[in-house]
Formats: C-alpha cells, sequence, structure tokens
C-alpha cells in the first residue's frame, strides 16, 4: 500500500495465558528497511512477541499491520505463507539426521514431469543458495555434521528463499521482514562478527527488514539502528541505538529503565521488598566459626573452561552469568549427571572421586535441579512422593514403608513452608508453580543436608514465593548449611546472596560480597568486555 | 539519560511475569476449579476409578442371566481362573516393565523357549531330570532379560524395538529346539505342580496370584517399588534424585523374564501339546489386561490389582462369549476392542501423562 507504511506495526497486543498476562497492550512499529532489536529481560515478552508472530500463539486482542497492510493471525507459517514474514528460532528448526538438502528444500522440491524429485537440481539450488551467504558444504551432508555457525545460516538461507517465494506475487521487492530469534546464542562466539556481517549484507542488498531479539548488548549495539526494550509485556521505549550508552542498554536489557536504576544506586538501596540479607551480626558470627563445605579447584566441563570456588557453611552464595556463560552448568557438573572434564569437588572435606548423583548425595549434600516440569519434580506425582523422593530410607523399616509417618512428615513440612492447600496426596501439577517449588525446597529441607544446590529456585514463580523462598534458604544458611543458587535472575541474587560470583565465557569474571552484591554491579561483571581473566 | 524515546509507556507493573509462571497459574487455575464442585464430582471421581472394577460384576451378571445353565456354575468359574493362569503371570510381569516405562514384547518367545528348553532336555536322548531341565531353562530366560536388559540399558536402544526382536528370536530357537514339532510334556513334576486343584482351582492361578501380591506389596510399600514409578514418570529427576535407575530398568526386564518363564512351565504342565510359538497369542491380552488395570484402583498408574481385575474381565468376557456360543473369532474382536478402549480411557484419564508411554 503506502509507501510510508512501517514494515511492522502491532497495536494493543494483548496475549494471556489463564490468569497471567504475557502481552499487555503491546504497540511497536518497525520501519522499512532498518534492523531492529527487541530486547528486555525474562518474562518481558519478547518471546511471546516472536511467538505470535510465528504464528505458536494466537494473541487474546491486538492488530497487526505488515507494510500497511492488515494481517489476520497466525502471521507466519512454512508452509502455507502468505504474508512477508520469516521466523529464524533460537533452535533453528533444522532436522540434524537429515541432508542439507532435504532440510533446505523441504516443502519448496519442485516436482519433474514424472512427479519425482530431480535431486541434482535441488541440491544445485541449495548450494547456490547456500553459497550466497557464504556456506560452502556439500548439500548431501547431514545437518548435524555441521558446524553451528553454518546451521544456523542455512537456517536463514531457507527464511530468506521463503520470503522470496512469498514476494515474487508482491510489487514491492523489498517487502519482506526477517526475525532472528537469539541467532547467536549456539554460536561459538569467534564465529558471530561475520554471522553479523551477513545479516547486515542481507538487510542492505536485498532491503529486507531484519527484526533481532537478543540477550546480547554487544550485538544489538552494533547491528541494529534502533530498538525496542520490552518489559512485563508492554513497550518500555523505542531507542536510537546510537544515543544509547552501553550501561543504559545492558539496564534496559535487564528490564530496568535507567531512571529507576540510577535511583538505586544513588541511595544504595538493595533490591526491593522482602530483602532477608543477613544482618552483620549474622555475618560476622558465621565467619567466625565457619567450616569449608564445598571446594571446587580447576573444574572444567560443559561450557566451563576453569573455575575456583569455595563455599563455607552459614553462606548463600549465587553463581551467575549471562546464558551460555558456563554458569547454568555449574549444578550438574557438582553433582556428577554432566561429566567433567578436569578439576576437583570436595564436599565437606571429601572428594567427590567418582561423581554422581548418588555419590553427591551421600556425602550430604542435596541438588534442586531447575526444570519442575522435567528435572526437579515428577508433576503426576503427589506432594508427598516429591518430597520424599530419593529420602524414603527414614520412612523404612525392614524394608516396608510406613505411609502414615511419611504423610505426617510431609504434612508438616507442607504446614511449615505454608503450602496449599495441605494436603500431601494432591499431585504436584495441582499446585501452583510458586507452591511447586516450595514443596521441592522441603525435599531438600527434609535431608537436612549440609550443601543445597539449586538451580534457578525462584523462575517463573510469584513474588510471595519467591520471598518465603528465600526467608526459608536463610533459616537454613543460619542453621549452619551452606546454600549455593544458580540463577541468571540478576534482581534476585543480591536479595539472598551473601556473595555472587559471575561467569563469563566459561570462566569466572568476578566475585562480589556483602554490600558490593547489587544487581547493577552483577550487570556490569556479565556484560563487560573485559578479557577473561587469565590463569 | 541521552536517549530519545520514541513511545515510552509509563505504567510498569512490579509483578513477576514469565512464561513459566504463565503454565503454572494455569494450572492452578484449573485445579481450583475441580475442586469448587465437590458432590457430584466425588461419584463421578469414584465412578472413573473403579468403572473397570465394577465391570466385572456386570458382565458376570450379564452372561448368568444370558446363560444361567451353563454360564453361572462353580465349574466355570474354577475353569476361568484356572486356564487364565499363564495371563495372570504374563501380566503381572509387564505391568512391572510398564511401570519404569519400558516395554517387554518378548515374554510370548521366552515362555515358548523356556517350554522347549525343558521338553528337550528331557526327551532327545538327553534323558535329564526335571528338576535340571526346569533349573536350565530358567537360567536360560534369564540370559534372555539380561541381553533385553543390555541392548536397552547399556546400548541405549528402545525396548520396544530390543523385545519385539527378542520375542521373535527366542521363539525362532524354541522351534528348533524341538525340531518344529508340537511337543508334550515329559516331566511328571512339572504336570503334578501344575494341574493340582485347591478349591476346585488349579494350583497355577495361586501362583499368579502370589506374584500379584508380592508385586502389588513392593510398589506399594517397597522403596524400591516407589522408585520404579520415578523412573517411569520422570527418570531424569530421578537419576538426579540419587535413584538407581538403571538397576531398576535391569531388574524389571530380569522379573519379566522371570514371569515368562513361569508361564512357559504353567503352560507345559497344563496343556497336554505345546509348541514354541504357543506364547505368541498371549501379546494382546497381556497389553489389554494392564492397560485395562491402568485405568482403575491406582487411576493413571500401572498397578498390580489393577491388572488383576483386567485379567479377571477379560477372561470374564471372552469366556461368556465363547459359552454363548458365538463364533470363535469373537475372543479376537473382544480382545482387540478392549486393548483400544482401555488405552482410549486411560489416555483420557491419565491426562497427558500417557504420551511418555505410547
Amino acid at each position: 500500500m503506502s509507501e510510508t507504511s512501517p514494515a511492522l506495526k502491532v497495536e494493543d497486543l494483548e496475549m494471556r495465558f489463564g490468569a497471567v498476562t504475557a502481552l499487555s497492550g503491546l504497540s511497536l512499529a518497525i520501519e522499512r528497511g532498518e534492523i531492529h532489536g527487541i530486547v528486555g529481560h525474562n518474562g518481558s515478552g519478547k518471546s511471546t512477541f516472536v511467538e505470535i508472530l510465528s504464528g505458536t500463539h494466537l494473541p487474546n486482542s491486538g492488530k497487526l499491520e505488515l507494510f500497511g497492510n492488515p494481517v489476520s493471525f497466525p502471521a507466519a507459517s512454512r508452509d502455507k505463507g502468505k504474508y512477508p514474514l520469516a521466523v529464524v528460532h533460537q533452535d533453528v528448526g533444522l532436522v540434524g539426521s537429515m541432508s542439507v538438502v532435504d532440510n533446505f528444500r523441504v516443502n519448496r522440491f519442485k516436482r519433474s514431469r514424472g512427479g519425482t524429485v530431480s535431486w541434482a537440481q535441488e541440491r544445485k539450488i541449495t548450494r547456490e543458495r547456500l553459497l550466497a551467504l557464504g556456506v560452502d558444504v556439500d548439500p548431501r551432508a547431514l545437518v548435524e555434521e555441521l558446524s553451528a555457525a553454518d546451521q544456523v545460516l542455512i537456517s536463514v538461507a531457507r527464511a530468506l528463499m521463503d520470503l522470496e517465494a512469498i514476494r515474487e506475487n508482491a510489487d514491492q521487492k523489498d517487502e519482506a521482514i526477517l526475525i532472528l530469534d537469539e541467532p547467536t546464542s549456539s554460536l561459538p562466539s569467534g564465529t558471530v562478527d561475520s554471522f553479523l556481517d551477513t545479516i547486515r549484507a542481507v538487510n542492505n542488498d536485498l532491503g529486507t527488514t531484519v527484526i533481532i531479539i537478543s540477550h546480547n548488548p554487544r550485538e544489538i549495539m552494533s547491528l541494529s539502528r534502533r530498538f525496542s526494550a520490552l518489559k512485563n509485556g508492554r513497550l518500555v521505549g523505542t531507542y536510537l541505538t546510537g544515543e544509547v550508552s552501553y550501561p543504559e542498554l545492558a539496564a534496559l536489557m535487564a528490564g530496568r529503565n535507567e531512571g529507576e536504576l540510577e535511583e538505586e544506586i544513588k541511595t544504595g538501596e538493595r533490591g526491593r521488598s522482602g530483602t532477608v540479607s543477613p544482618t552483620s551480626k549474622d555475618v560476622s558470627q558465621a565467619k567466625a566459626n565457619r567450616v569449608e563445605l564445598l571446594r571446587v579447584e580447576g573444574l572444567q566441563g560443559g561450557r566451563i573452561e576453569n573455575a575456583d570456588f569455595t563455599l563455607y557453611s552459614g553462606e548463600i552464595v549465587g553463581i551467575t552469568g549471562l546464558l551460555g556463560s558456563g554458569y547454568e552448568d555449574v549444578p550438574y557438573l557438582l553433582c556428577g549427571s554432566q561429566p567433567k572434564q578436569g578439576g576437583s569437588i570436595v564436599v565437606d572435606g571429601t572428594v567427590l572421586q567418582k561423581a554422581n548423583p548418588r555419590m553427591f548425595k551421600s556425602l550430604g549434600a542435596v541438588l534442586l535441579p531447575g526444570d519442575r516440569q522435567l528435572t526437579s519434580g515428577i508433576q503426576a506425582a503427589s506432594v508427598r512422593e516429591n518430597m520424599t523422593m530419593g529420602y524414603l530410607a527414614p520412612f523404612s523399616r525392614k524394608g516396608m514403608l510406613n505411609h502414615k509417618s511419611e504423610r505426617d512428615v510431609v504434612s508438616k513440612m507442607m504446614g511449615k513452608l505454608r503450602i496449599r492447600p495441605q494436603n500431601p496426596e494432591r499431585p504436584l501439577n495441582e499446585f501452583s508453580g510458586g507452591q511447586q517449588q516450595k514443596a521441592l525446597i522441603g525435599r531438600c529441607l527434609l535431608r537436612s543436608a549440609k550443601l543445597i544446590v539449586i538451580d534457578e529456585p525462584c523462575t517463573g514463580i510469584d513474588v510471595g514465593a519467591r520471598d518465603e523462598i528465600h526467608r526459608t534458604l536463610r533459616e537454613v544458611s543460619t542453621g549452619g548449611s551452606s546454600v549455593l543458587i544458580v540463577s541468571c535472575q540478576y534482581e534476585e541474587l543480591p536479595m539472598i546472596c551473601d556473595r555472587v560470583v559471575v561467569f563469563q565465557g566459561g570462566r569466572i569474571v568476578g566475585e562480589l560480597a556483602g554490600q558490593e552484591v547489587t544487581e547493577e554491579a552483577i550487570l556490569r561483571l556479565c556484560y563487560t568486555d573485559s578479557p577473561v581473566v587469565s590463569t | 539519560m541521552n536517549a530519545s524515546v520514541e513511545n515510552a509507556s509509563p505504567a510498569i507493573g512490579d509483578s513477576l511475569m514469565t512464561g513459566e509462571a504463565g503454565k503454572s497459574e494455569v494450572i492452578a487455575s484449573k485445579s481450583n476449579k475441580a475442586g469448587g464442585d465437590t458432590g457430584s464430582s466425588a461419584s463421578r471421581t469414584f465412578l472413573r476409578r473403579y468403572f473397570v472394577v465394577l465391570l466385572l460384576p456386570a458382565l458376570l451378571i450379564l452372561f448368568s442371566i444370558l446363560a444361567p445353565s451353563t454360564f453361572l456354575t462353580a465349574y466355570n468359574f474354577q475353569t476361568i481362573l484356572t486356564t487364565n493362569a499363564v495371563l495372570i503371570i504374563l501380566a503381572i510381569g509387564e505391568t512391572a516393565v510398564l511401570v519404569t516405562g519400558e516395554f517387554d514384547f518378548s515374554f510370548g518367545g521366552t515362555l515358548g523357549l523356556s517350554a522347549a528348553i525343558v521338553v528337550m532336555l528331557i526327551t532327545d536322548n538327553h534323558g535329564m531330570s526335571s528338576f535340571v531341565a526346569i533349573g536350565i531353562s530358567f537360567l536360560a530366560a534369564l540370559l534372555v532379560g539380561a541381553l533385553n536388559a543390555y541392548f536397552v540399558v547399556k546400548l541405549k536402544v528402545k525396548s520396544f524395538i530390543v523385545t519385539l526382536g527378542m520375542g521373535t528370536l527366542t521363539t525362532g530357537i524354541g522351534l528348533g529346539l524341538t525340531g518344529s514339532q508340537t511337543v508334550s510334556n515329559p516331566s511328571q513334576f512339572l504336570k503334578n505342580a501344575m494341574t493340582k486343584h485347591v478349591l476346585g482351582v488349579g494350583l497355577p492361578f495361586y501362583y499368579g496370584l502370589i506374584i500379584v501380591i508380592v508385586v502389588w506389596f513392593v510398589l506399594e510399600y517397597v522403596k524400591t517399588g516407589r522408585n520404579m514409578y520415578f523412573v517411569g514418570e520422570g527418570r531424569k529427576a530421578a537419576f538426579l534424585a540419587g535413584i538407581h535407575v538403571n538397576r531398576i530398568r535391569v531388574g524389571v526386564f530380569l522379573l519379566s523374564a522371570i514371569t515368562s518363564w513361569l508361564a512357559g512351565m504353567v503352560m507345559l504342565g497344563q496343556t497336554t501339546a505345546v509348541d514354541a510359538t504357543y506364547g505368541g497369542p498371549y501379546l494382546l491380552p497381556v497389553f489389554a489386561a494392564v492397560f485395562l488395570g491402568f485405568t482403575t484402583i491406582r487411576s493413571g498408574r500401572f498397578n498390580a490389582l489393577g491388572t488383576l481385575v483386567g485379567v479377571l474381565v477379560l477372561a470374564v468376557g471372552s469366556t461368556g462369549l465363547e459359552i454363548l456360543s458365538v463364533a470363535s473369532w469373537i475372543t479376537q474382536v473382544f480382545d482387540g476392542g478392549v486393548l483400544i478402549v482401555a488405552v482410549g480411557l486411560a489416555n483420557v484419564l491419565g491426562g497427558e501423562r500417557i504420551d511418555s508411554w505410547m
């Protein structure tokens, strides 16, 4: 339609999942031919936004216009895409066990007269298309054998091909939007720059409008002309990249606007309501008779290249970093479910020789994994069963389980943690996320472990439950145990942690203690372009 | 601040929100609704949970009315229990396997192989004593179970495929050992052990009953039983909680091999003629019974008593239909139909959970 209308315009986009509103009245415009960044913290609504555009979710209400034309949802889908909008998802959407040509041409195979596919021709098209983006691979190779960078580029090339197919009928050759959802998250750092160059070229040469969702401020800085920051399902603002400073951008990415952040730095306020940081008296007392409960030296494995850290009794220590920085592997390397390549782990004075979760448990440590659906909770099982999982010995006399004593103990723990309804027989999946998490933390408490490792204790739960969990963990640590919290909830860590260890690129880039532990300081360590600390 | 704010939205709520929170809230609101209306829903829950159990008296009454002189006799009930001992034993072994989220399709083959080994060792010039022959067949069955476990646990092949292959393989070996002949039981000991009656019901039924009780007790009252459910419902969570996941998986394949072997001995002792393929036709009724059991008593979980009820429903149904002398093909229609209905029912009752099994 009119040449001045924006490439993409959404108005009052509303998306609710049950009682929770993921997008509330999001309005946003993206200009023709620009590279536009979308930033925001977890839960800001940016993933929901992409999922609506890609057709995974249908919004409850709201309008979408592409190049001035009103569009009905779902907007993008590969097979019957009629709108010039293509999405490259974070997981790239390729089938690893099939060949490049299969993945690239699926749904677009040209049929010869006999109704068969001409493979030679398909391979030729694939090869040409990929070479245009600088990907030099054999179309017959399996996708899983290729480098991560090539895989992402194949996915981008496929999206461009889709866009071209849709555009053939359009009058305007440059009317196309490419959406990249965290495209560099799986790329080794050395290949990111050339990938960004390719995207720039696509934008320049073809005039394709590019929307990039990213966690990485450097990417947004170097690539986008403008970016929009989301928070709590709304637009915080749209900014010209050139006019925003690096710390300001980092703050926006963390879901703060600069005003808020500046204020907090000025007043030195840590966290918001429900802060349960220890008083200085507690700290000094704990320091006097503290015992080393965990010592990690030269840890190597997963994304971690080298890490040393120590935990003392009575402490709550946070482990954090950007996604992909290696911090997220720490709990699983510790408990041994993920093999470590090197280094030593000493739990309460005993070297963890054969690393596996059973051994870890036997040393008086307990791990609460991060995924309530898959790794920490058994959704279909009752709260009673979940709480005593792996810890049935106290309820077992001469090999026979005593259901009553088990139920009593669990019920008491539910009361203590204020889990409502206080019914031990109710399946876990009938509780809200916060109640579920409290129940699973109850599992750690029942064991009275010396060392508690919790992966993302407070993702997806309400503030009330979070504060309760913090209080509970603080109680446990004052009792002499130590708690290791592995989390990327940067605003949460200062509320609860005595110390925070920050990872970047598989190494520890800094440690904050006491009053230094602020969200701002954590973010600075997460995002600083500092060279990796040499060892 | 020097950034140009082109479009700012002032109202920023304080609440934390993520996709996951959304999910859990939905679940919570759903459960609240379920908890809201009590009265009628409680009776509906009861009906759903005991539907299959209630089906049993319903079928009994139905057939008793339709065929009072032939169906409603003590002899008939004694026969039903006696002749379904093999099914009970096989189904209870399979129940344990399904609890842990695995499949065992090889029980028919193991049954046939075990029987064939006993026959071969006693006759065919080997002239071994019954006890030695039975002992060797027991070890052979254990070997089959161990091989299943090796492929599934160690080599990480899907149990579905491994046991399907193993079932055919062992059936073939069994046929080879008996020269593809139908053979009769050469062991007087087996004959005595399998054909004696107590209260008019053959001993094998009681063997089955004992195993059902043992498995029920383990699943309900022993640590290992609880852990078996965890392995089935959330293997990764179970592993991270320090449960011996692989030991349990190996264990159920061995258990299933043992129940298959016992079923082979029962069949050899009970019937006059056997060949190695006789276990094959049990594949369907076993799964039908176990899935019927899944829907009842411990609704949404494979459970021992449910399996027993499932077997009885199948047994009463097919016997009743035979007595009404509907043509013999009706048994297959009944067994197949029940399996489909049972799995469908299981899916409705178990919600999303059943996905992980199928």
